[in-house]
């Protein structure tokens, strides 16, 4: 974990994935993300569980194309 | 579908335009051409209802789609499923009903009352994944097919408080900006953050138990 970034807790980290669906996060917060991600298994798991979800409605409501 | 539960579809959608008869390039006849368009009319019509202020105006929003999918069955090249390009069409009749009406309810309450502490039981004191709570399960392509999981998303969406359905898909389905819903729905921004992001847990936790049961 580098020094200068603060720590997300694995809770704050689903609240960040949820954000980044309607906007862009900062910089900041992207690299707090990151860096959770890169040392949390479990969060490595859940984001890759909403990105599936995500893309699964991005279908069901034809926000995309089909997968 | 059933030819009983078809037949008790057919009724509520409006006999077909003639023009189409002429451009059903995948279905047998006339009478398969509404029976195929009648599977996927359950769907679109709580989809509408969740956006249209009135029973009548999502019906409505129902019946053109409907109609347009008839007339414009040519262009309908199945690449995207037929549920897809219905809803598709669908979005852009709810966007014309609503830009047509500003549907808004003013001071409509959400009642979402769901306990900010809805998803304490997934984390530790530490706000970390609890060990116990968290599910890993991952959909992986060839776990089941697209219809299947597609169909658990669906449930799960199914679940939601009609409130916090509404506002759900007003941003993931209809596609409006943050600001654009606060505006409509008198929620304010902290509100819609969290709503949003209970929609989303409650479908994630959905989910990963319905792949679970896939495997």
């Amino acid at each position: 974990m580098k020094p200068s970034i603060k720590q997300l807790t694995c809770r704050a980290t689903t609240h960040l994935v949820s954000d980044a669906r309607d906007r862009t996060l900062a910089p900041e917060e992207a690299a707090q993300l990151s860096d959770h991600l890169e040392g949390c298994g479990a969060c490595r798991i859940a984001s890759r569980q909403f990105e599936q979800l995500f893309a699964h409605l991005d279908t069901l409501l034809a926000r995309k194309p089909e997968l | 579908m059933s030819a009983s539960l078809s037949n008790k579809l057919m009724p509520a959608i409006p006999a077909p335009p003639p023009a189409c008869a002429n451009d059903m390039h995948s279905v047998a006849s006339e009478a398969d051409l509404w029976q195929t368009l009648a599977t996927e009319r359950p769907f679109l019509l709580r989809l509408a209802r969740l956006q249209l202020a009135s029973s009548a105006d999502a019906e409505d929003a129902v019946q053109d789609t409907l109609i347009g999918a008839a007339r414009g069955w040519r262009s309908f090249e199945g690449r995207s499923g037929l549920r897809s390009w219905l809803t598709g069409i669908l979005r852009n009749k709810i966007v014309d009903a609503i830009r047509r009406r500003r549907f808004v309810q003013p001071g409509m309450p959400f009642d979402d009352a769901a306990p900010a502490t809805e998803f304490d039981e997934l984390f530790n004191a530490d706000d970390a994944w609890h060990p116990e709570a968290f599910i890993d399960t991952v959909c992986g392509a060839s776990m089941a097919a697209q219809r299947q999981l597609l169909d658990i998303v669906e449930l799960c969406m199914n679940r939601l408080p009609p409130e916090t359905a509404r506002l759900f898909l007003m941003r993931e389905y209809l596609g409006m900006d943050l600001m654009e819903i606060e505006e409509s729905c008198a929620v304010t921004s902290g509100n819609l953050r969290v709503m949003l992001y209970r929609a989303r847990m409650r479908l994630r936790e959905c989910a990963v138990r319905g792949w679970g049961e896939l495997e």
